[in-house]
C-alpha cells in the first residue's frame, strides 16, 4: 500500500503544476500540429482509397486509385520520368555549383560582399518574377540569349519550346536558384578550423587536396543536409515550371506536382491526386533513405563512429 | 510589504491567459447588429448580404457601377449588400463549395460540372414566378442552354450570345494583299490567308503569324467537331463520338497551320505575347485572325482601341466539303445559384436585375458584353463596336446550331485534345490514332468520375 502511494505520488504537486502549465503552453503548437498536419495527413491517405471530387460524398474504391495510376493513366508514367530526370540532375548539379560558389565567395576575391549579397537575390526574389525573366531569356524567338546567338551567326536554341530542350533549360534555372544552399555552405564553410588547412599546408598538401581532403569532409553534414532539402524541394516543383511551360511542349515539363494539381483541381480527381500525393511520399522516403543510408560512408560526423 | 516585481512564471502564466482570453474573444461570433427601433423604415428590413463570385476579371467595373444604382438597390433591398469577388479562382470555389460555406451564387464557373455534382439549386421555380424574367423574350438557343433535362440548372444572363466568327485584322489583310471584302469561308482558304499573312525575319524568326487555330474559342473541341459537321457529345444518352473521322479531319487541318509556322516557333510565340492567354496575340498584333464570338469585338475595343479599329468578322471556317454551312454555338452564362448559399433569394434577386435594360446596357459598354435578350437587342447599336454588327445581323443566316461546353467533363476532354493534337503537329501519331485515344481517355475519365 505504501508502495503504491508513492508510486502515486511520484509527481509533487509543483511538478504537476509544471506539468499543467507545460502543456498549456504546448497546446496551441500541439492542437495545430493536430488540426492541419495529422488530419489533413491522415485525410488524404482516406480519400486517397476513395473517388472524392471534393462535391460529394467519398466512394470507397480501395487500392483502385493506385491502380489506375500504376496501369491506366496515359501520363504517370511519363511524368516519372520527367520528375526523376529533372530531381535526378537539378539536385546534384545544383548542390555542387552551391558548394562551388560558396567555396569562391569564402575565399578572398574582390566585392566578396556584394557577389555574396548577389548570389541570394534569387533566393528572395518571388518565383513568378524569376521565371518572367527566364522567360524571356529564353525566348525561342525574342529571348535575350537567342539575341546573342543569332548576332554571332549560331543557330538558335528552343530553351522552352522544344520537348528535347525544355527540362535542361528548367534545370538551368533550377542550378540558377541556389542562394539559400549558397549561404548555409557558407556558414559551414567559416566553421571549419583554419589550423586544418594550415597543417595540411605544412605537409605539403596543395589547393585540391586541402579542398578534397579537409573542405568535404568537414562539410560532408551540411551537404548530406543540402542533398535531402534539394531532393524534397525538387520532386515538388511546381511553380516555375507551371509559370514557363505549364507542362509543355508534348509534356516533356509535366513534373509530379503539375499532374497532381490537374487531377485535384482541373479534373476533380481528389482521390486520385491524394494517391499521387502519398506514391510521392513514399518516394521521397525512398529517396532520403538511401541517401543516409549511403552517407554513413562519405559524411564525416566529426570523429563520431 | 508591497510585491515589486514578478518572477517569470507569473508573468508567462499572465500573458497565457491573456492571450487566450483575447483569442477566445477574437473567435467569439460577432455581436448581433441593433435591433430597429420602431418607426425606422430604413431598418425595418434586416440588414442582407448577397455574396456573388465571378471567374473572370472582366465584369468588375460593371458591377460596381450597376451596384450603386439606384434601380439596383431598390430592387434587392435597400439594406442589401451584394459582396461581389471577380477573377475568383476555381480553386477558392471548390474549396468553399466543399467546406459547405459558398457564396450564394457563382458565373463562369464549370456550370455542368457544378451541376452533375450536386452542388447548384435549380431555378425553375424561381423563373417561374419571376415577373422581370421572360424565358420567350431571350434567344431560345441560348435559354435552352440553361437546361439539364427539365432542370434549369443557372438562371442565364450577364452575357450569352453568339460564339464563332473568324475575326480578322482587316489592316494586315491589306498590307498582305489580300481583300478584306472577301474573307475565307472555308478552311482551306484560311489556311491560304494564313501562309499570306505570317511574317518571318530574316533569320526564320515568326513576326505574325496569321491565325494561331487553337486560341480562344478554335482550341476547343465543340468548335472543331461542328466546323466538320460532327457532334462528340450526345447529351441525351451522355456518351462520347469522339472517334471519328470528322474529328480526326479537323485534326489534321488545324495541325497544318502549326507545321507552317513550326511547332516551336509556335510554342514560343504562344508564351510571350500575352503568355498565351485567350485573344492576347491578336491585341498585340502578333496575329491577324482569331476564331472567337461576339465579345472580340467590344473587348478589343475596350482593351486596345487603336487594334480593334481594322476589326471584322465573317463566319468562322468550315472544310471545303461543307462549304456554305454557317456554324454558330451558344449557351449561357448563369448566375447560378448554390444549394448551401446563405441568400438564394437575394442572389436569385441580383440574376433578376441583370435582365433589366439598365445593367445590360452597362455591361455592354463597359466590358463589351451582350445578353441575348431580345426586346434589348433591338436597341443596341451594332456598330458600336468594329466587327460587331457581322453577329447581330446574322443570326438569322445561322444553318448549323450548337450549344456549347454541355459534357460534364468538357474541360478534361479540352485538355486531352490538346496534348493528342500536339503529337499530331509533331508528327508522333496520326490524327486517327489521336481521335481513338481521345475517345479512350474520355471513356475512362467519365467511369473513373462516377458521372
Amino acid at each position: 500500500m505504501a508502495a503504491s502511494t508513492e508510486k502515486v505520488s511520484r509527481y509533487t504537486p509543483q511538478e504537476w503544476r509544471n506539468l499543467r502549465l507545460g502543456l498549456l503552453f504546448v497546446s496551441p503548437w500541439a492542437l495545430g500540429f493536430l488540426l492541419f498536419t495529422i488530419y489533413p495527413l491522415l485525410s488524404s491517405l482516406y480519400y486517397s482509397l476513395t473517388r472524392y471530387d471534393l462535391l460529394r460524398p467519398p466512394v470507397f474504391l480501395g487500392a483502385k486509385n493506385y491502380l489506375t495510376l500504376f496501369f491506366d493513366d496515359p501520363h504517370f508514367w511519363n511524368v516519372m520520368y520527367n520528375t526523376l530526370f529533372y530531381v535526378g540532375l537539378s539536385v546534384p548539379f545544383g548542390v555542387g555549383a552551391a558548394f562551388l560558389i560558396a567555396n569562391m565567395l569564402n575565399s578572398r576575391i574582390i566585392a566578396r560582399s556584394f557577389f555574396r549579397s548577389v548570389i541570394y537575390v534569387p533566393s528572395i526574389v518571388p518565383a513568378v518574377a524569376s521565371a518572367m525573366v527566364w522567360q524571356f531569356l529564353m525566348n525561342v524567338q525574342y529571348g535575350a540569349i537567342n539575341g546573342v546567338l543569332r548576332y554571332f551567326g549560331l543557330p538558335i536554341i528552343p530553351f522552352l519550346s522544344n520537348p528535347g530542350w525544355a527540362k535542361p533549360s528548367l534545370i538551368l534555372v533550377a542550378i540558377w536558384a541556389q542562394g539559400a544552399a549558397v549561404v548555409i555552405f557558407l556558414a559551414a564553410l567559416q566553421d571549419v578550423p583554419r589550423s586544418l588547412y594550415e597543417a595540411a599546408t605544412v605537409d605539403g598538401a596543395n589547393l585540391w587536396h586541402r579542398f578534397r581532403n579537409v573542405t568535404i569532409p568537414l562539410t560532408s553534414p551540411i551537404i548530406l543536409f543540402n542533398l535531402i532539402m534539394g531532393l524534397i524541394v525538387a520532386f515538388q516543383e511546381f511553380t516555375v515550371p507551371w509559370l514557363l511551360t505549364e507542362g509543355g511542349p508534348m509534356n516533356s515539363t509535366e513534373f509530379y506536382l503539375i499532374h497532381l494539381y490537374r487531377n485535384a483541381f482541373e479534373y476533380l480527381r481528389m482521390g486520385k491526386a491524394s494517391a499521387l500525393a502519398w506514391i510521392l511520399f513514399l518516394i521521397i522516403v525512398v529517396f532520403s533513405l538511401i541517401i543516409f543510408k549511403s552517407s554513413a560512408r562519405w559524411v564525416y560526423y566529426g570523429g563520431e563512429k | 510589504m508591497t510585491r515589486q516585481s514578478i518572477s517569470r512564471r507569473d508573468f508567462l502564466r499572465t500573458s497565457g491567459l491573456v492571450a487566450g482570453g483575447a483569442a477566445l474573444a477574437a473567435c467569439a461570433a460577432p455581436s448581433p447588429a441593433p435591433a430597429a427601433s420602431e418607426g425606422d423604415d430604413s431598418m425595418a428590413a434586416e440588414p442582407q448580404t448577397i455574396s456573388w463570385w465571378y471567374a473572370w476579371g472582366n465584369l468588375d467595373p460593371a458591377v460596381e457601377t450597376f451596384s450603386q444604382l439606384d434601380s439596383f438597390k431598390a430592387h434587392v433591398g435597400e439594406n442589401t449588400t451584394l459582396d461581389y469577388r471577380g477573377s475568383t479562382n476555381n480553386e477558392a470555389v471548390l474549396t468553399a463549395l466543399a467546406a459547405g460555406d459558398p457564396p450564394d451564387g457563382g458565373s463562369n464557373m464549370d456550370y455542368p460540372g457544378l451541376w452533375a455534382r450536386g452542388v447548384c439549386l435549380p431555378v425553375n421555380d424561381m423563373v417561374d414566378s419571376s415577373e422581370i424574367i421572360d424565358p420567350d423574350n431571350v434567344v431560345d438557343a441560348v435559354w435552352q442552354g440553361g437546361f439539364y433535362g427539365a432542370d434549369l440548372i443557372g438562371v442565364p444572363s450577364v452575357e450569352s450570345f453568339l460564339w464563332y466568327g473568324l475575326n480578322y485584322n482587316a489592316q494586315h489583310v491589306e498590307e498582305a494583299g489580300l481583300d478584306p471584302d472577301n474573307p475565307p469561308l472555308t478552311w482551306e482558304g484560311v489556311l491560304e490567308w494564313h501562309k499570306e499573312l505570317s511574317k518571318f525575319d530574316d533569320g526564320g524568326n515568326v513576326l505574325r503569324i496569321g491565325l494561331d487555330p487553337i486560341d480562344a474559342m478554335a482550341g476547343e473541341p465543340d468548335f472543331i467537331a461542328t466546323s466538320y459537321g460532327h457532334t462528340w457529345w450526345n447529351d441525351e444518352e451522355q456518351t462520347f463520338d469522339l472517334n471519328h473521322e470528322l474529328m480526326a479531319q479537323g485534326i489534321q487541318m488545324q495541325s497544318e497551320f502549326f507545321r507552317f509556322i513550326g511547332p516551336d516557333n509556335f510554342a514560343g510565340l504562344r508564351s510571350v505575347e500575352g503568355q498565351g492567354t485567350w485573344g492576347a496575340a491578336f491585341n498585340a498584333e502578333v496575329q491577324s485572325m482569331i476564331i472567337e464570338g461576339y465579345w472580340h469585338a467590344g473587348e478589343t475595343t475596350i482593351q486596345k482601341p487603336e487594334v480593334a479599329v481594322h476589326n471584322r468578322a465573317t463566319w468562322a471556317p468550315v472544310p471545303a466539303f461543307r462549304e456554305g454551312a454557317k456554324i454558330m454555338a451558344t449557351g449561357p452564362h448563369m448566375v447560378q445559384i448554390y444549394r448551401d448559399g446563405k441568400n438564394p433569394d437575394g442572389m436569385f434577386k441580383v440574376a433578376e436585375y441583370l435582365h433589366t435594360n439598365e445593367p445590360l446596357d452597362i455591361i455592354f459598354h463597359e466590358v463589351g458584353w451582350i445578353m441575348g435578350i431580345e426586346t434589348w437587342l433591338t436597341t443596341l447599336d451594332p456598330d458600336t463596336f468594329p466587327g460587331l454588327r457581322f453577329y447581330v445581323d446574322n443570326i438569322g443566316e445561322v444553318t448549323d446550331w450548337i450549344v456549347g461546353r454541355r459534357s460534364p467533363i468538357h474541360w478534361f476532354v479540352n485538355t486531352q485534345l490538346w496534348d493528342l493534337r500536339e503529337q499530331v503537329y509533331r508528327d508522333l501519331i496520326t490524327p486517327e490514332e489521336a481521335v481513338a485515344e481521345l475517345q479512350k481517355r474520355a471513356e475512362d475519365e467519365w467511369e473513373a468520375q462516377g458521372l
